[in-house]
């Protein structure tokens, strides 16, 4: 090879590379600023969510409530109720203290304290943990007397998050809400919509003999039960029968995690 | 000639029908008109922006790392349209989800960053990049239209089917749950890629 033409390669290799680092450079910091710059809308956005499916699913009608109706509603009349996980009541902590970690493996949420948060991450055996704190989290709406509890766990494509809503007798249902799901639209999405979610309404979560058998979500329609199991089981989704599966598996194993409290 | 760049992309080379490009996205946010029109509008700021950028810096991109370039354009064009979104537009984000992470991988703007934008002063290429965008988008929505009417018996969340003819109410009808599902995309679509080409008589070769 000529010596002239090494020169040229040379001085092309060098182009390319002060051209990559420049515009890596460039998007780079063009990213980290907006993330920066548009991180407490966000955070605000998810925040603002959360507390609108809770007023929801006590069984207000949200759709003609402004953004700041809702945020007085809820600030006037949402009580925050931080469990242990012996069922002590503990004073010093709010829901914003906390963060759900995810089992990635088995779908359920854990509560710790935003500080854990990283540390809880990466334990491999969430369940049986006894060195992270975990706490329950309820919320109790004065006015209209009514527990919201969170549920979450897998259905077909993602993890569903959301809240259930009991009476003050503890056994019936008020409402239910999901706020974060990437379940297919039209199928297992529908579980947002509102046929669905009131047919839950006035279900019991307690069978006759105090046992704690949660609500499920059928294969088909719940009239096709006898009248006795009519009140513990809701109509299905056609065609998202996992969804269904799912959500009924993780209503119970939720609120199994409950139950001292629920029988209090 | 700039008229063409950008009234071609609608039919006569639309990057769907003709092109057979972006066919992944098409089948993912066509179940109602309202993703899809989000999904549109996403995919055609994220492509106008990158056909400007490439062109602009194309005399600079060395050629042979052009598609890294056009990659972390286009991706970070994606991310910064996410953000946006979830800082400004928060339901609609919580609606379309992974699809606008999906935009990275579409075809149709990488294909026209590289075929187009590289080779085309900043003026056209912004035309080609809106043409492309609507092109794109109104298949998205003719193919959402139909798949929401026959599988929900709505249009943009309305009902259009009266509720009397359904089958649980006396009637005789009942929604067509294939429609939610790919196959009954690629069925829709396939019927319009069908009725264009015999419209155009444009032939593969």
């Amino acid at each position: 090879m000529l010596k002239e033409e090494r020169l040229v390669m040379l001085k092309n290799n060098i182009k390319t590379y002060i051209f990559m680092f420049a515009i890596t450079l460039v998007s780079s910091l063009l990213l980290s600023y907006s993330y920066s710059s548009l991180m407490s809308r966000t955070e605000a956005n998810k925040r603002f969510d959360i507390r609108r499916n809770i007023i929801k699913s006590v069984g207000i009608d949200i759709a003609d409530m402004s953004k700041d109706e809702i945020i007085q509603n809820y600030n006037n009349n949402v009580q925050e109720i931080i469990l242990d996980t012996n069922f002590n009541p503990i004073k010093d902590i709010t829901y914003d203290n906390l963060s759900a970690v995810e089992d990635k493996k088995t779908g359920v949420s854990y509560y710790v304290n935003r500080k854990d948060k990283n540390n809880f991450s990466t334990i491999e055996n969430k369940e049986e943990d006894i060195t992270i704190k975990k706490y329950l989290p309820i919320f109790y709406h004065n006015q209209k007397e009514v527990f919201v509890f969170p549920i979450s766990g897998k259905g077909l494509w993602s993890t569903l998050f959301g809240f259930l809503a009991l009476g003050k007798d503890k056994n019936t249902v008020k409402g239910i809400t999901f706020y974060k799901h990437l379940e297919t639209p039209g199928l297992g999405g529908e579980v947002d919509k509102e046929w669905f979610q009131n047919n839950f309404v006035g279900k019991k979560i307690f069978n006759s003999s105090n046992e704690l058998v949660s609500i499920k979500v059928l294969k088909g329609k719940s009239s096709s039960l006898p009248k006795e199991e009519q009140i513990h089981a809701v109509d299905g989704i056609t065609g998202a029968t996992i969804t269904s599966k799912g959500l009924s598996d993780f209503l119970l194993s939720d609120l199994t995690r409950y139950e001292i409290f629920l029988k209090q | 000639m700039a008229k063409n760049i950008f009234t071609d992309p609608l039919i006569d080379d639309n990057p769907i029908t003709k092109q057979v490009l972006g066919i992944c996205s098409a089948l993912a946010v066509t179940v109602k008109v309202e993703m899809a029109v989000v999904m549109a509008i996403a995919l055609t700021i994220v492509l106008t922006c990158s056909n400007l950028t490439i062109s602009l810096l194309r005399k600079q991109i060395p050629s042979n790392v052009r598609i890294i370039v056009q990659l972390i354009v286009i991706a970070s064009l994606v991310i910064l349209v996410d953000l946006v979104l979830k800082a400004f537009l928060y339901d609609v984000s919580k609606q379309l989800s992974v699809f606008v992470g999906l935009i990275i991988t579409n075809c149709i703007v990488m294909g026209r960053a590289d075929a187009f934008a590289m080779s085309n002063p900043p003026k056209e290429a912004i035309l080609d990049g809106l043409g492309n965008g609507f092109g794109y988008g109104s298949i998205l929505i003719i193919v959402a239209i139909f798949r929401e009417l026959l599988g929900t018996g709505q249009i943009y969340g309305t009902q259009i089917i009266p509720a009397w003819v359904y089958f649980e109410n006396g009637g005789f009808y009942m929604n067509n749950g294939l429609m939610l599902l790919a196959p009954g995309a690629f069925i829709v679509l396939g019927l319009l890629i069908w009725a264009q080409r015999s419209y155009t008589g444009y032939v593969e070769e």
